[in-house]
């Protein structure tokens, strides 16, 4: 197979993988309205807060953006990092593994089909939380801040397709592991707080977590004003994380594919 | 069942809730593991406090305002969380809700034992996210003189309340499951914004701020912070009668939802079906 071939066929399986969880989540509607008003009561609840210590309006928008932020994470930990040891237990990863149809085109589709969805959510949580607490943003910054938004997506699943390669080898552990890196990541990505509070070595060891760059990066743009020149250090940042990430994401799934024929944990035991 | 019966029945569940709950690791791994989770949620509160602190300087007595009120709000999470997901992965993922339903024990009981276990095993990671969390604020927790016994009482309160709540949201989840995670989350999510948690309840817009006056974790919360810093008790009387009534009331209330939820499922032969694996 030729490698434009090759290309072809990892996208076509990436769109239908793409697909299912397009539709699989957003053909209910309860869901998806729950989606956006479940987490609203937690970043209302912050914003109250900072409401009740009188802060400056500033901290309002920083924490409406990291709040809408919030859901990416846990669909990066639970969707996409979790999504192949599910799919072992329920027995799909034979099929995907038997078919024609390349792992990385699976979870091309998962991580592309994940943010679309996520998307929707995020932005509608932050438009409905600007209008209830009447948080002001830059909306001449909309086109830098959408920049790094997609940029961020791009190395946040990438890092979720380097989780879901690797957490396939944690087996029943995952959940606990997708535990364990829930709050920590969202606390060092200051998703209800700026990190320039955090003293400058744990700022500089956190740049490399794509959410606290991509949430940093739009409250720059759409809250602080700042320009693009000014802000282009975090675009090149995310630019960077997301290649390596995708590619490191290619190489371990390809070398845990093999290990896992080789030592036969691609399958249950009792299968 | 005789008082002997239900004591050994309860270390029974505390075992077994051990067992499910930490057999994948070695104790102090897993004392490692229950602790990060409120750990982190607490300092992503206190967090909060230091942002607005560095601008308008430091409010000692809000920053212990959020720093008790995160650390028990948790403690609250878990207790809830124990019974719903309990009942959730014995129904729906071990399949073993009709088994436990046809043994000697009451579905209740059983609940209740297994929730025991949760909220105790959240007593530990508050405790290290509370003296870490005093630390970051630089509160001065030494010179606290805490009305332990007190403290203890309002702690089973909380455990009423706590196991009410979660018997409300079992009941819901007799019925479905689909939307169990969202019964949960919602409610524990109501609780931090309703509950007094992070902002006393009056900065909550009418009619808002109505809903606090019945929910117990407002005046738990308050009591707590008032037996932490050793506040004597005629100045918490009040708050003390309300969380006394209001948890009796939930738990009466709580404890007949679910029973007669547990008639309909019955007659409606929902016990054994699962859906969502």
């Amino acid at each position: 197979m030729s490698k434009l071939n090759e290309i072809v066929l990892v996208l076509r399986v990436a769109y239908a993988r793409a697909y299912v969880r397009i539709k699989g989540v957003n053909r209910d509607l309860t869901h998806c309205v729950i989606d956006v008003f479940l987490p609203l009561l937690g970043i209302s609840a912050i914003i109250l807060a900072y409401k009740s210590m009188g802060a400056p309006e500033n901290l309002l928008g920083f924490a409406a953006i990291g709040g809408a932020m919030i859901a990416f994470w846990y669909n990066v930990l639970w969707s996409m990092g979790s999504q192949l040891y599910w799919d072992k237990e329920q027995g799909n990863l034979q099929l995907y593994i038997i078919s024609p149809a390349p792992l990385i085109g699976i979870l091309l589709g998962m991580a592309i089909g994940g943010a679309f969805n996520m998307s929707l959510r995020a932005i509608t949580i932050l438009i409905v939380t600007s209008l209830i607490f009447n948080i002001k943003f830059n909306l001449n910054a909309i086109l830098p801040a959408f920049l790094i938004f997609i940029l961020t997506l791009f190395a946040l699943y990438s890092l979720g397709m380097m989780f879901a390669s690797s957490f396939l080898r944690f087996g029943r552990s995952v959940s606990k592991v997708n535990e364990l890196l829930g709050e920590p990541i969202l606390f060092f990505s200051g998703v209800y707080f700026p990190i320039k509070i955090f003293p400058v070595i744990v700022q500089l060891i956190i740049s490399i977590i794509p959410l606290a760059l991509g949430i940093e990066g739009m409250r720059e743009a759409l809250i602080l004003n700042k320009s693009l020149f000014e802000i282009l250090w975090i675009i090149v940042l995310l630019i960077i994380l997301g290649i390596v990430f995708f590619m490191l994401a290619i190489k371990m799934l390809a070398y845990l594919e093999k290990l896992g024929k080789t030592k036969g944990t691609l399958t249950l035991k009792w299968d | 069942m005789g008082l002997n019966k239900k004591i050994s029945l309860l270390k029974t569940l505390f075992w077994l809730s051990h067992q499910i709950e930490a057999n994948w690791t070695k104790f102090f791994i897993y004392l490692i593991y229950i602790t990060v989770r409120p750990t982190f949620t607490l300092l992503l509160m206190i967090f909060i406090y230091i942002a607005v602190s560095a601008v308008r300087g430091p409010d000692l007595e809000y920053g212990y305002f959020i720093l008790v009120g995160q650390a028990f709000y948790n403690l609250v999470g878990s207790g809830i969380i124990g019974i719903a997901y309990t009942f959730w992965d014995d129904k729906e993922h071990y399949k073993m809700l009709k088994y436990i339903y046809i043994s000697n024990i009451k579905l209740s009981y059983y609940l209740f034992g297994r929730a025991s276990y949760h909220f105790i095993e959240g007593i530990y990671p508050l405790i290290i996210a509370f003296i870490l969390g005093a630390y970051i604020i630089q509160y001065p927790i030494f010179e606290l003189k805490p009305n332990l016994p007190l403290l203890f009482i309002n702690i089973i309160l909380g455990f009423i309340w706590i196991t009410a709540f979660g018997f409300l949201v079992a009941s819901f989840l007799l019925f479905t499951t689909n939307y169990g995670w969202v019964v949960i989350d919602s409610i524990v999510a109501s609780l931090l914004l309703f509950g007094g948690v992070l902002y006393p309840t009056d900065i909550l817009p009418y009619p808002l701020n109505i809903v606090a006056y019945y929910l117990p974790i407002k005046y738990w919360l308050d009591i707590n912070r008032a037996v932490i810093k050793g506040i004597d008790t005629i100045y918490i009387f009040n708050d003390l009668i309300f969380i006394l009534t209001l948890s009796i009331i939930y738990l009466i209330i709580s404890l007949l939802i679910f029973k007669i939820s547990e008639n309909i499922a019955k007659k409606k032969g929902l016990l054994d079906i699962s859906v969502s694996f």
